[in-house]
């Protein structure tokens, strides 16, 4: 029952954001230049990028639905999975990759059922790669909203997770 | 590890003695691979068969040709890609193998 | 001019030219393989690679520009070695089924592993299959085939405008597909084929109708009749080892009746009928300046370009439907009618330089006949793979007519395959109907050619007509992006306009053989040129067989009838995935 009723909350909220990226288009309309721009907008208004708002995107800037397509799937910042309430941000820039910070990714995947860019059914969590953090000396890092972790180790990430319900 | 091994460009890795090469490289090598934009061939098809290669090694099911390949594979790439990704993984390949050979060769079958 | 070496021999070249061109007036060719000479090269492959002398690494000669002093050695022991490793690695990340892949013996990659001696496959093959995109009609993509070099993207975005193919995703990962990955069927392509012409590989080729054609000929109760566009005679022998721009009309007719079709029309009979139809249909408007420009609406590629792109502009395309579906209905009403054939046994087989055709001969609104008015579209490569498959060569084929009553044509007919055909023809019975009289010099030469717009001005009995003539469709929009800005301002300055979805008109179509550039385009366009003034009759209007069909049936042009069986209407289309969408 939890779950629908989040599920037609999410739905409700979505449409009611849509006059909003109008708005946002119509700063930009007709100019495919700003694409990427664009996309960073609508991206922190819906928290992804459904079909949908990509559709609107490309007819107003006057770019073709297949480039949208092509700049979300490229750059690993865009996506079009819905984020969960709490963004679990895992880095593998040079030094966490060599500290192990793939077996942290592995871990969490274990643990959620999810792949690195998704989602959890409930929309607890949601899984994300960074590349460098700025934390290299608590390499392996890791990011859970705004709350750094520093020297990540696997066996204590359940317990982690648990906190953010 | 010596100090002349390049494991990666524009950074130094200190480890200490337990760490494993095929370790080292299976990191290094996804890396890349996740980075090639996929634009040239050889990048792109290159960095995604050093990391198969290298998965196999990792899991001791490599065989003795994979050497060569690893060192074959990312020479052509560093004379054939267009960017310094494609570029790069032969330096800590061609070091691994110089300076690490029988650490290598445990991982064959 | 600067001076530079090239495997020592010392050339002077221009300043910016790159070393593969230097190379090749020197007669060496450096083997590529992304590289076509069409499309502005991008280096994806890295097979090109050459040596220069004192620099480190090795460079591609498809995109650097040769310098002044430099030595390249295009064939050094490492430009050799590392070449044929970069087609090795390529090769892994290929489906190799050759032997029964359909561009077997036309394969650009296959080629290249022959010539660079590949004899062993030393990389391991880890590839996983991936799904074929069967959801168009005209265009099957298979991604285990593609190696990414781009060109269908490049001639769908750059030369086409249609942009419905994209690189998509990074690394290993990186695809061609459709936006969302839903398919060409669900995409605003616009089945032109190019894409396939240009792959240097299997992965895009026609959806075919081979079996469901050789279904109908071995089928006793079916009466299968055929008609052949006109662009086909001037390609097919292509398929056949002939010299390029060998003019195969006759050979064709008698090769399609060996395949025991019952009977051989030609679509150019058609051709000259929509003339008569269009032509009356431009003069009308021209007298009663309604609706002007007309844009013509032979090529199917065109039609949904325009439903989707520039659907405000529908009420200026001539309502006549093109000669293949003008075919398809009198095959089962004039044609059903005069032979005492009930039209249901009857099946429409047509032969079409274009994988478009096959998208309009399935579109709901072409079954005026009754039935479906055009069965089966087979591009010439699936007629030449029947052929093959029946053991027929055209090269040893007799000269034959096609048959009557809808098998005679005029030169006009022949050059609708050319860019600037369909205009010049529909120019030359246009002077005719407007003044009685006919036009002296029947060469209108500016509307001729490979220039991607092309204009011209003709006086009739005092009337200046303005005409213009696009080709390929990003040529296309630059046209119809000004005529929809002089509409908006109220005055265009063109009465008549001719466009082709494909680069060269019908010769360039996505249909036809493997291997096309655009100096083979300009090529098979001469051959038309050359059968038009070889004929008797060169006006459409002249046609016996096309004045018969209106005392026996069809009454005038433009009569009731002909607009109820000749006529067709166009809709709007959606960007998004070309679907029909409401006004």
């Amino acid at each position: 029952m939890d779950g629908e009723h989040q599920c037609l909350c999410a739905q409700k909220s979505e449409e009611e954001l849509y006059p909003e990226l109008d708005k946002i288009i119509d700063e930009h309309r007709g100019k495919p230049e700003d694409l990427i721009m664009v996309l960073h907008k609508a991206q922190n208004l819906f928290g992804y990028l459904p079909k949908k708002v990509q559709e609107k995107v490309a007819l107003g800037l006057n770019v073709s639905l297949n480039e949208v397509y092509g700049v979300i799937t490229f750059y690993a910042f865009f996506t079009t999975v819905p984020k969960g309430r709490h963004s679990i941000r895992v880095c593998l820039g040079t030094a966490c990759y060599v500290r192990g910070g793939q077996g942290v990714i592995e871990k969490i995947k274990k643990d959620l059922g999810i792949k690195v860019g998704g989602t959890t059914e409930d929309r607890r969590y949601s899984l994300d790669v960074v590349r460098c953090i700025g934390a290299c000396g608590l390499a392996p890092a890791m990011l859970i909203n705004d709350d750094v972790y520093a020297r990540t180790k696997p066996a204590k990430l359940t317990e982690i997770l648990e906190k953010y319900e | 590890m010596s100090k002349d091994t390049v494991l990666k460009k524009y950074a130094a890795l200190v480890m200490d003695e337990d760490a494993d090469v095929v370790d080292v490289l299976q990191n290094v090598l996804h890396y890349y691979s996740r980075e090639s934009c996929g634009h040239c061939a050889p990048c792109r098809v290159g960095t995604s068969m050093l990391v198969k290669i290298i998965d196999r090694l990792a899991s001791f099911e490599g065989e003795k040709d994979n050497l060569d390949q690893l060192l074959k594979i990312s020479k052509v790439m560093r004379d054939t890609s267009f960017c310094p990704v494609g570029q790069a993984p032969y330096s800590p390949i061609s070091s691994a193998l110089r300076n690490f050979q029988d650490q290598l060769l445990q991982h064959v079958k | 001019m600067e001076k530079a070496r090239i495997n020592n021999i010392e050339i002077e070249f221009e300043e910016g030219t790159t070393i593969l061109d230097v190379a090749k007036t020197l007669g060496i060719n450096i083997p590529t393989l992304c590289h076509h000479p069409d499309l502005i090269p991008t280096g994806a492959c890295g097979v090109c690679v050459v040596e220069v002398e004192g620099l480190p690494t090795l460079t591609r000669a498809c995109t650097t520009p040769l310098e002044k002093g430099w030595n390249v050695q295009t064939n050094s022991a490492r430009a050799r070695n590392t070449r044929k490793e970069v087609v090795e690695l390529i090769i892994s990340d290929h489906d190799m089924d050759c032997l029964t892949c359909i561009k077997s013996g036309k394969c650009e990659l296959q080629e290249l592993a022959a010539n660079l001696g590949i004899r062993e496959l030393t990389y391991p093959k880890y590839t996983d299959k991936k799904p074929v995109d069967t959801t168009s009609v005209s265009i099957v993509r298979d991604p285990n085939k593609c190696i990414l070099c781009g060109r269908c993207v490049q001639v769908c975005s750059e030369i086409q405008t249609v942009n419905a193919l994209t690189f998509a995703e990074r690394s290993s990962e990186t695809v061609i597909t459709t936006a969302s990955g839903e398919g060409m069927g669900n995409s605003p392509c616009v089945n032109c084929g190019q894409c396939a012409v240009y792959c240097p590989v299997g992965a895009l080729y026609e959806n075919s109708s081979v079996e469901a054609v050789w279904e109908a000929l071995n089928n006793p109760d079916k009466h299968v009749v055929v008609q052949e566009a006109p662009a086909i005679r001037a390609m097919l022998g292509e398929e056949f080892g002939m010299e390029l721009g060998t003019l195969v009309a006759g050979k064709m007719h008698a090769a399609l009746r060996r395949l025991k079709f019952d009977a051989v029309f030609d679509t150019n009979f058609t051709a000259d009928l929509t003339i008569l139809e269009e032509g009356t249909e431009v003069v009308g408007r021209i007298k009663a300046g309604k609706d002007l420009p007309v844009i013509t609406s032979c090529s199917p590629g065109w039609i949904k370009f325009m439903e989707t792109f520039y659907p405000h502009l529908r009420k200026h395309v001539s309502t006549a439907k093109s000669p293949q579906q003008m075919f398809g209905t009198l095959s089962k009403t004039y044609y059903a009618e005069q032979k005492g054939i009930a039209p249901e046994k009857i099946v429409s087989v047509s032969i079409m330089p274009c994988t478009a055709k096959k998208f309009e001969a399935l579109r709901d609104e072409m079954k005026d006949s009754g039935f479906q008015d055009v069965d089966f579209v087979l591009t010439t490569r699936e007629l030449a793979r029947m052929l093959k498959e029946a053991g027929i060569d055209l090269k040893t084929m007799p000269d034959e007519p096609a048959d009557d009553p809808l098998g005679e044509y005029t030169g006009a007919a022949t050059i609708f395959g050319a860019t600037g055909g369909v205009m010049e023809a529909a120019l030359r019975s246009a002077y005719f109907l407007v003044t009685g009289r006919e036009l002296e010099n029947l060469d209108i030469t500016p509307v001729r050619g490979l220039k991607g717009r092309k204009e011209a001005e003709v006086d009739v009995d005092g009337i200046k007509l303005k005409v213009a003539v696009a080709h390929g469709l990003g040529n296309a929009r630059k046209l119809m992006d000004k005529v929809s800005a002089q509409l908006a301002n109220g005055n265009c300055e063109y009465h008549f306009i001719e466009v082709m979805a494909c680069p060269g008109g019908c010769v360039g179509g996505g249909g036809q053989p493997w291997g096309s550039d655009m100096a083979m385009r300009a090529r098979r366009g001469q051959t038309l040129y050359q059968e038009d003034k070889s004929l008797p009759m060169r006006r459409s209007h002249e046609n016996p067989s096309v004045k018969a069909i209106y005392e026996k049936y069809l009454g005038q042009p433009n009569s009731e009838k002909s607009h109820h069986l000749l006529h067709t209407h166009y809709f709007k289309r959606s960007q998004i995935d070309g679907k029909v969408v409401e006004d």
